[in-house]
């Protein structure tokens, strides 16, 4: 145990030494068509939002409501959603079925195993990730309250710029 | 090793991705129990540190370190916890370390770790997978760990544990229009040390396995086991236009506790649609591994554990290993504003018993089993015998949810039924075999009648004794006197000197001393006569006994109410509002031979609960919430109330983001504590009283 323990506090430093921004971990999820998606491939065609959520955690779906507008709104900008479930065996057969019934149409991905969420050092639910074309996170929110979708929205905006800066937005900020 | 480690350091280390992300917890305050009497200091230090990396090479590393002294559950921790390297390649994928992983839907084999309820079911070992193709994955996994858990939930330390070793090989392969086909073997041997045999022992009037083994196995015979489990697993999905389904068979052939091997099985199934805007999803489950001692597994529990505050402190407590049920849950949008939602679910044990008892010859009990006639006997849960020897429950719940005042208002308005049989021990059935009931009955309460007679007759007879004694003594006093004269006393009648002999003698006269015999008599009478009404009834029952019952059921009523206020400029309000009735009936009851029911034993508790709580999130991403939280309670014992009390816990919390990637949260208050659920697993959280809370998550 005291080589294990010894070997990663190396590691760790080394790590730190040379470490760069963190990008999207290489963990491979499942779709709704059951074909297995690599997570680091996800912004491969855009500048991408990230949700993690459970049917269990109720502030992830109100603001789900909100992703999928904010989905369709920028969808013409290079801008996608892509929405990672990790409801355990639990209540994972309940997923799909709620998401057909809300007629939210980003990308649903499956993540039993926590993997994803693990490997990102997340702790709690909702966590929304904002990621770079080129797969590096931007920012990262946990938790959601009424209200915080305005300012979501502009840091999608403000992600989208940065990826292509010649974007301009026309209409304000309306999230509601 | 050395070597190795330089080997290994040199392959990784070019260029690296990491992030580390920390959360810290910290609590000073009084330990309370659900009952809100006080009991010890309560504190705790809990630091959990992540480490990710990734390496250029392909490697990635994920650790998760822990100080913790002491945590809020289980023991304490300093140092590395868990960790695993993963290295990925587009055909194949290796881990080294703490394996957390899922076959399937989890029947067989579902590895997880959860702080919250200290649940951490990992082997440490490798585990492998290979894509021969797009359409075939083969996967094994090697590896041995140790698994922790509790026989109640309200412990805070484990007292249970096993030591795994397991290996498992299996593929699946897409079909493409058939669906993806996986099969699977595990083999996985416990080992059980001998301490941990009087546990169950222990579970004899509450589990089948305890009762086998309480049956079958004698204290001389305890010693550390090794349980072996060989599991063969095969699971299909596939989707059909609009619906969806799967389907997933264990076969488990495995070792009794101290026994020989048996076999048991695991089904479950699921099918889900979405038609004409209704999303339906049914489940089915059927669990009958009745000795097994599960530790990898974590099968769908095929009922809703309830998100409100109130509804999630009394889940159903799943039994894995014995459990056979169903559930569906219709979600609907009535329009873009409004959702509905409705779940049902069932479940009972595969066998309901009861102990027939020959009256005549009291050791001669068998155990018998109900035959089940009726299963929606069981949905209705009539109350019957034999609805409760398979502990039934039941839930159902319904909300509303939606937007309304352009969008400013969320509300979600539901209501939550829940029905739960959750402990049961044998109904006792008493055989009076040829006896004339009528007569029998007759006998018992012409003997009883007789003997309260005999009872009170010698209550009356010993104030008779005292009263002829007492007299007696006068009486010689007043002989003395006559007979003797002015010799004994002088000046005196013989009245006046036996009641002034009295008087001296005793400090208290003649008159009054009979006075008090009799009032004496009287007190002795009417006691005699309540003890008699106890004993009689009492031995009533032990006589006229027919079924002797021994459950307990609980009743909860939840009306979760959540509504949020958005202002449109990034504030809001949010309140929670609950109510909650629960009633539980510990019943001791015994069924007579004439139909009435002796029920001095049975406990009846009622709980009306109330949660509120209001929060205010501030643009700036700073928020505030007060809470408070209410129990009004009366126990009964025979009918008797003799605990009717209230208590509250109140509190508030500060949050505040710091930035994007760091949060602290600091709560001040008293709170009531109650059980948290994850994958069928519950723990208690303990309750906490004038104390405070400190909360610190980053990542960076």
């Amino acid at each position: 145990m005291k080589i294990i323990s010894t070997t990663i506090i190396l590691l760790l430093n080394i790590g730190i030494l040379f470490s760069e921004n963190t990008g999207l971990p290489n963990v491979k999820l499942k779709d709704f068509d059951k074909k297995r998606v690599a997570m680091n491939t996800l912004a491969k065609d855009g500048p991408i939002l990230i949700n993690f959520w459970t049917m269990a955690c109720e502030p992830c779906k109100k603001e789900m409501k909100y992703l999928n507008k904010f989905h369709n709104k920028y969808a013409e900008k290079g801008f996608q959603v892509f929405s990672i479930n990790m409801d355990t065996p639990r209540s994972m057969a309940k997923v799909k079925s709620y998401i057909k019934s809300t007629g939210y149409n980003f990308t649903v991905l499956s993540d039993p195993r926590s993997e994803s969420f693990r490997k990102l050092g997340a702790k709690a639910m909702p966590l929304i990730l904002l990621v770079n074309k080129d797969g590096n996170i931007y920012k990262r929110h946990t938790g959601y309250n009424p209200g915080d979708e305005i300012g979501l929205e502009n840091e999608i905006k403000e992600l989208i710029i940065h990826n292509y800066p010649e974007t301009t937005f026309e209409s304000k900020t309306e999230s509601r | 090793m050395k070597i190795y480690l330089i080997i290994f350091l040199s392959f990784t280390f070019t260029q690296t991705d990491i992030n580390f992300s920390l959360e810290s917890k910290f609590g000073e305050g009084t330990n309370i129990t659900n009952e809100g009497s006080t009991e010890k200091p309560y504190n705790y230090f809990e630091n959990i540190l992540d480490v990710n990396m990734q390496f250029s090479s392909g490697v990635s590393l994920w650790s998760q370190w822990e100080y913790s002294e002491p945590p809020i559950f289980g023991v304490n921790k300093n140092g590395l916890n868990k960790f695993y390297f993963e290295y990925s390649e587009d055909v194949f994928n290796v881990k080294v370390g703490d394996i957390y992983t899922l076959y399937g839907r989890g029947l067989s084999l579902n590895m997880v770790i959860s702080q919250n309820v200290d649940l951490d079911n990992s082997i440490r070992g490798l585990e492998f997978e290979f894509y021969p193709s797009d359409y075939l994955r083969v996967f094994s996994l090697v590896g041995k760990g140790r698994y922790d858990y509790r026989t109640n939930p309200a412990q805070t330390i484990s007292d249970r544990w096993v030591n795994n070793r397991v290996y498992s090989i299996g593929m699946d392969y897409d079909f493409n229009q058939l669906g993806i086909f996986q099969m699977y073997y595990l083999n996985q041997s416990s080992e059980i040390d001998e301490s941990m045999m009087n546990l169950y022992n222990n579970e004899h009037l509450d589990t089948r396995l305890g009762k086998e083994f309480y049956d079958r196995v004698s204290y001389e015979e305890y010693r550390t086991d090794t349980l072996s489990s060989k599991i063969i697993n095969l699971n299909w999905t596939n989707s059909i236009g609009l619906i969806d389904y799967y389907f997933e068979y264990s076969g488990n052939n495995y070792s009794k506790l101290l026994g020989d091997d048996t076999d048991g099985y695991k089904i479950y199934g699921s099918l889900s649609t979405y038609l004409a805007g209704f999303g339906i999803t049914y489940e089915y489950k059927d669990y009958n591994e009745p000795y097994f001692i599960q530790s990898l597994g974590g099968a769908p529990i095929v009922y809703r554990e309830s998100t409100s505050i109130l509804g999630s402190r009394y889940n159903h407590s799943m039994n894995f290993n014995d459990e056979i049920g169903h559930q569906i849950e219709i979600q609907y949008a009535i329009n873009e504003n409004l959702n509905w939602m409705v779940n049902a679910s069932q479940s009972n044990s595969h066998v309901g018993k009861y102990l027939s008892i020959d009256i005549d010859s009291l050791a001669n009990e068998s155990t018998q089993n109900y035959i089940h006639s009726n299963s929606f006997n069981l949905v209705f849960m009539q109350g019957n015998d034999e609805d409760l020897a398979f502990k039934p429950f039941r839930q159902f719940y319904t909300e509303f949810s939606g937007y309304t005042f352009n969008n400013h208002l969320f509300f979600q308005v539901g209501i939550d039924l829940l029905d739960d049989v959750f402990k049961y021990h044998d109904t006792k059935v008493y055989d009076y075999g040829d006896i004339n009931i009528d007569n029998y009955i007759h006998f018992v309460d012409s003997s009883l009648s007789i003997w309260n007679i005999e009872e009170l007759n010698l209550v009356t007879k010993n104030y008779n004794n005292n009263l002829s004694n007492f007299s007696g003594i006068w009486n010689d006093y007043f002989n003395l006197c006559e007979s003797l004269g002015d010799y004994i006393c002088p000046g005196q009648t013989a009245n006046e000197y036996a009641d002034s002999t009295i008087f001296s003698s005793y400090g208290i006269s003649y008159e009054d001393s009979l006075a008090n015999l009799f009032s004496n008599y009287e007190f002795n009478y009417e006691n005699r006569e309540n003890e008699l009404k106890v004993e009689s009834t009492k031995a009533r029952s032990d006589s006229l006994k027919s079924k002797k019952y021994e459950y307990t059921e609980q009743t909860v009523v939840t009306l979760p109410m959540r509504f949020s206020w958005n202002f449109g400029d990034g504030s809001s309000i949010s309140t929670y509002w609950e109510h909650q009735w629960r009633n539980v009936n510990a019943s001791h009851d015994i069924l007579l031979l004439d139909g009435t029911i002796d029920s001095r034993l049975t406990k009846i508790e009622n709980y009306y609960n109330q949660y509120f709580s209001i929060s205010y999130r501030h643009p700036k991403k700073w928020s505030i919430t007060l809470f408070y939280d209410g129990e009004t309670h009366d126990k009964k014992l025979g009918g008797e109330i003799w605990s009717d009390k209230y208590n509250d816990w109140k509190g508030a919390d500060f949050t505040f983001d710091m930035n994007s990637s760091s949060q602290l949260s600091i709560f001040y208050g008293s709170q009531k504590g109650g059980r948290i659920c994850a994958n069928g697993v519950c723990a208690d959280q303990p309750g906490f009283k004038d104390g405070f809370k400190l909360t610190y998550r980053s990542f960076f």
